[in-house]
């Protein structure tokens, strides 16, 4: 990449001003944050990978109106999640397929295979708790999920939840209160039915 | 310390927020409630698995490149005049206007009451053929929203909100084609918050200051500043303390509902610069003659 050595700043500047490799660049750098998080948001390769690629898109379109009031990477994560609440919405809910029956590409169904292994139990175990928490995570009011997967998953503080959600310090706190307890109540519930 | 307060106490010692006092009072509550006891464990079980979720696939090998080459055809678009503020104070504002005027009036709103048509867009007919209200069914999810956020004036906002995530165009669009229809279920979904002593008395409060907050403008005293929020007037100098009380309440309700509302926009006003606000301005224009918030109790 030609524009190897060039900070975050220097590349968004650039970005700004149409430069595409420096572009792409950013793009480089910031895939592995907006590729995880496009995962926890949809649960399924095919989706994640359209999200990433219309975040990528949408902010190439975007980026000359990036004031850097707030970090590149807070501003992308709007973006992601703007994305996804917009496909969400068209499609009236994304295709919701459980984690633990389906193949990596997210499309077709994996075989139950009896495992003999001594490990076979605890990964049972390991993939309905995924399961029941995948299931939990997608019932919950889509500002909750955003804030859950925010705080809990990628560790952001409140204060940067407030900046990429535009929201005060104090409604963050409070989202999570609620967002938790949805969770835990959805989470028993999904665990409970596997029982 | 009661169990709400206890396990709210509880989520913000998760994230180290909780003075010493409240975590004294936190742990002497957990010792003597087991059902909080068993809350909070439920509750790690679920932060646990949720923080063990299985980690994404790889990406493709040559996804970047697939991107890059969309990049590559796809033009920027320049900033435009705009600031983002400016549309989305007008905009917020605006729905300030729309939402004060449901909540007034909509206790009146009988079953099956007739769309009520704005104006509308170019080139549609003014009647459009949408199928009835009376087919559309919120999701439980969003009514259990609905019922668990009416305990004050701003959670019944945030729960029209949810009403909102399900049906997208409700709040950030009035006007277009869906308008009539939107408005429907927003009416609908008002109807279904259950009328408890307490969200009664907010929604009269927030009538009665709705009242005071005309009457003051007709007196000359306040004004609607630029920014969606009162303004003092020269002869605001004698307000009494209860006025200026109505004054400073309702700039906090207003601007605690722009943020709000400003947060869910931000992505629409791409939109709403060229479509949405002009369109919502002749909207509310004409809404504003039919429903004067200033009627009576």
């Amino acid at each position: 990449m030609t524009e190897a050595g060039s900070t975050e700043e220097e590349l968004v500047l650039k970005s700004q001003n149409g430069d595409r490799a420096a572009f792409e660049a950013l793009m480089t750098m910031t895939n592995a944050m907006c590729w995880a998080l496009a995962w926890r948001l949809t649960g399924n390769q095919g989706d994640m990978e359209d999200l990433v690629q219309e975040t990528h898109l949408k902010a190439w379109i975007a980026i000359p109106k990036f004031r850097a009031q707030s970090k590149f990477s807070s501003w992308l994560h709007s973006i992601e999640f703007n994305c996804y609440m917009d496909r969400k919405r068209k499609q009236g809910k994304l295709r919701e397929v459980s984690l633990d029956c389906v193949s990596g590409d997210g499309e077709r169904p994996v075989m139950q295979i009896a495992d003999p292994s001594p490990g076979a139990p605890a990964q049972m175990e390991a993939s309905e708790r995924a399961s029941s928490i995948r299931k939990a995570l997608d019932s919950l009011r889509p500002e909750y999920k955003q804030i859950l997967i925010m705080r809990e998953q990628e560790g952001f503080s409140q204060e940067e939840i407030g900046a990429v959600m535009h929201i005060p310090k104090g409604t963050v706190s409070t989202w999570l209160t609620r967002a938790r307890a949805d969770l835990r109540e959805a989470y028993l519930k999904a665990a409970g039915e596997k029982l | 310390m009661n169990h709400e307060e206890a396990q709210e106490a509880y989520s913000r010692s998760l994230d180290d927020a909780l003075e010493p006092r409240l975590r004294e009072q936190l742990r002497a509550h957990l010792a003597d409630c087991e059902d909080c006891r068993e809350f909070c464990k439920g509750l790690k079980q679920a932060l646990n698995a949720l923080r063990e979720m299985p980690g994404a696939p790889p990406v493709p090998p040559d996804f970047l490149e697939r991107v890059a080459a969309k990049i590559a055809v796809t033009p920027q678009v320049k900033p435009s005049r705009w600031r983002w503020g400016i549309p989305v104070l007008a905009f917020a504002s605006a729905m300030f206007v729309v939402l004060g005027g449901y909540y007034v009036s909509y206790r009146n709103f009988p079953a099956g009451l007739p769309i009520t048509h704005g104006s509308a867009p170019e080139g549609q007919p003014a009647t459009p053929s949408f199928k009835s209200v009376a087919a559309i069914e919120l999701p439980a999810a969003a009514l259990k929203d609905i019922q668990a956020a009416v305990k004050d004036i701003l959670r019944i906002e945030e729960a029209l909100y949810a009403v909102a995530s399900v049906k997208p165009t409700l709040i950030f669009r009035g006007a277009g084609e869906d308008s009539p229809l939107e408005r429907e279920l927003y009416r609908a979904a008002l109807k279904k918050i259950e009328l408890t002593e307490e969200i009664k008395e907010i929604l009269s409060d927030r009538h009665a200051r709705l009242a005071a907050v005309e009457a003051l403008k007709a007196a000359g005293r306040v004004g609607e500043g630029y920014n969606g929020l009162l303004t003092l007037l020269p002869k605001a100098a004698s307000l009494s303390d209860t006025q200026k009380k109505t004054f400073n309440d309702e700039n906090r309700d207003r601007e605690a509902v722009m943020k709000l509302y400003a947060s869910q926009l931000s992505r629409k006003l791409g939109k709403a610069e060229n479509i949405v606000v002009p369109e919502l301005r002749r909207e509310l224009a004409a809404a504003s003659g039919k429903k004067p918030v200033s009627s009576g109790r």
